[in-house]
């Protein structure tokens, strides 16, 4: 993987007890030079995710993924629209003319997740005690699990996860 | 009947055989020069025709596919209505940068939005007809009148291009139209050339550029040109015109816009087969010639010479000659004169002297 394909790994932790409830936030896909920035973007759930208008040019942003099948329509440069994401899962956003142009957001319905560092390292910190799983992943790669077991004092592990991106073509 | 009269006679009735006999020939020949040409403009429309219906069908498909799409029409619509809003105007930049992304995507050479007045909204490559009201265009015209696709052969600026137009309908009422279009370039007149035995050239209506600009200018389309036609009275079909070389040239419009340039097919009847028909003429020509001096020569001296020799026999028997004797003509007039004009001259002839 090279540094590109490393800074769209999400690493997120789910406790085999239940992740707490994570706190909602605003997030920003900006629409520039006819594609999302960033076009990968893992939140929590319940958060609302902004869509400016960078362009001079019209977009549209939507998605046909079930279960959250959303249109906002078109709009013009300097203008905004929001959306709310209430349910865990992969999002796909597209804009409906211009089809190069996709977002892949990651709703998590857990607080622990990160990105990797340019190097491939990430932290979480606070995770609870217990048996739970740590998930590698990449919009273009099978995801990876490990199985963690936790101790309950603040003691730090070191786990490597291996994605690998499945070759295109030849 | 002197030899030299004789000749002189035959010789005129031979040349006003001759007279007729090419006359009956180039009057069949220009018969047949005509259906050539007819059969070559036949093959050359129906060549076209093929080839045109091809481009159409798939540029009709392209058009449609783009039409149709409810997301296309849905961002032109939006795009155009913006003008709607307090000082707004049509949001032609979106709209331009879809039609290019499209253009490539679809390969079209052409793609435009106009709205439902006739408008030119956005497009490609601009409609140079624009101040030629478009509205009056009969394609925009036409696909006005039907809400459906329609397409024709389209001049504009110095291009031909195969154009369909179709609506861009969102919830049930056309909002705009979309302009749809494939170059007839250098690759679709060869493809015309190679099917069709005929040269096309470019008809250059007066006001004219002598270069069509059509095709680059090294092209065998656009070197060909020499024989650029420049008339005002362009037959509507199959017609002769004067060529600016001054020849005369049978020509046929394939396709072309009224105060533009026309695309004509020169048809020349091929020559090889021409040249078929006129040597065997020629050759039939000669032969018969030869017989009918022939036959003259055998009547001068099997009739005429004949009569004037027995003619002479009897003017100098008439003056008393009587010692003549007649030809040694045996059977038919010629014998039945000899033997009776032997006849004769022993009666008439004095008998031998005594001894």
């Amino acid at each position: 993987m090279d540094a590109r394909d490393r800074a769209e790994v999400v690493v997120y932790y789910l406790p085999d007890a239940g992740a707490t409830r994570p706190q909602p936030k605003r997030f920003t896909i900006t629409t520039r030079s006819k594609g999302f920035d960033p076009s990968v973007l893992a939140i929590p759930v319940g958060s609302t995710v902004e869509f400016p208008n960078d362009d001079p040019i019209r977009h549209n942003v939507y998605s046909a993924t079930p279960g959250a099948a959303f249109d906002l329509g078109f709009f013009g440069e300097g203008e905004t629209r929001e959306q709310r994401f209430d349910r865990a899962g992969l999002i796909t956003v597209n804009c409906n003319v211009h089809h190069l142009m996709q977002a892949t957001l990651l709703v998590l319905d857990t607080p622990h997740f990160t990105r990797l560092d340019a190097a491939g390292n990430y932290i979480l910190k606070g995770l609870p005690p217990g048996r739970g799983k740590l998930v590698a992943w990449h919009p273009r790669a099978t995801p990876v699990t490990a199985a963690l077991s936790l101790p309950g004092s603040n003691a730090a592990i070191d786990r490597e996860l291996v994605l690998i991106k499945p070759r295109v073509g030849r | 009947m002197t030899f030299t009269r004789f000749c002189t006679l035959s010789a005129a009735g031979i040349a006003v055989l001759a007279l007729a006999f090419f006359a009956t020939a180039g009057w069949q020949l220009s018969i047949y020069d005509r259906a050539q040409r007819d059969s070559v403009y036949a093959q050359v429309r129906a060549h076209q025709d093929q080839l045109q219906a091809w481009r159409s069908s798939d540029l009709r498909l392209r058009a449609k596919l783009l039409a149709e799409n409810a997301a296309f029409s849905a961002y032109v619509a939006d795009a155009i209505a913006s003008s709607g809003l307090p000082g707004a105007s049509v949001d032609t930049a979106s709209i331009n940068d879809l039609l290019s992304e499209r253009r490539e995507q679809l390969e079209l050479d052409w793609l435009g939005v106009l709205d439902v007045s006739g408008t030119w909204i956005a497009g490609t490559r601009p409609w140079s007809s624009v101040d030629a009201a478009i509205a009056n265009n009969p394609l925009y015209v036409s696909a006005h009148a039907s809400s459906e696709i329609v397409h024709r052969v389209q001049y504009d600026a110095g291009r031909w291009f195969l154009a369909a137009i179709a609506p861009l309908i969102r919830a049930g009422v056309t909002e705009a139209y979309l302009l749809a279009a494939i170059e007839l370039d250098q690759a679709f007149i060869d493809a015309l050339s190679a099917g069709a035995p005929a040269r096309l050239v470019l008809a250059m209506r007066s006001g004219e550029s002598e270069s069509s600009g059509i095709f680059p200018a090294d092209s065998s389309f656009e070197s060909n040109l020499a024989p650029v036609l420049r008339t005002d009275a362009l037959p509507a079909g199959n017609g002769r015109v004067l060529l600016a070389d001054g020849r005369e040239a049978q020509v046929s419009p394939l396709f072309g816009d009224e105060g533009g340039p026309v695309l004509v097919a020169v048809i020349d009847p091929p020559a090889g087969s021409r040249q078929a028909l006129v040597r065997p003429l020629i050759g039939l020509a000669a032969i018969v010639l030869a017989v009918l001096a022939l036959a003259l020569w055998v009547l001068w001296r099997r009739v005429f010479a004949r009569i004037a020799i027995a003619c002479d026999l009897l003017e100098r028997t008439a003056q008393g000659d009587y010692r003549l004797r007649a030809p040694n003509w045996y059977g038919g007039f010629n014998g039945r004169f000899a033997f009776a004009f032997e006849a004769i001259s022993a009666r008439l002839r004095p008998p031998p002297p005594d001894r």
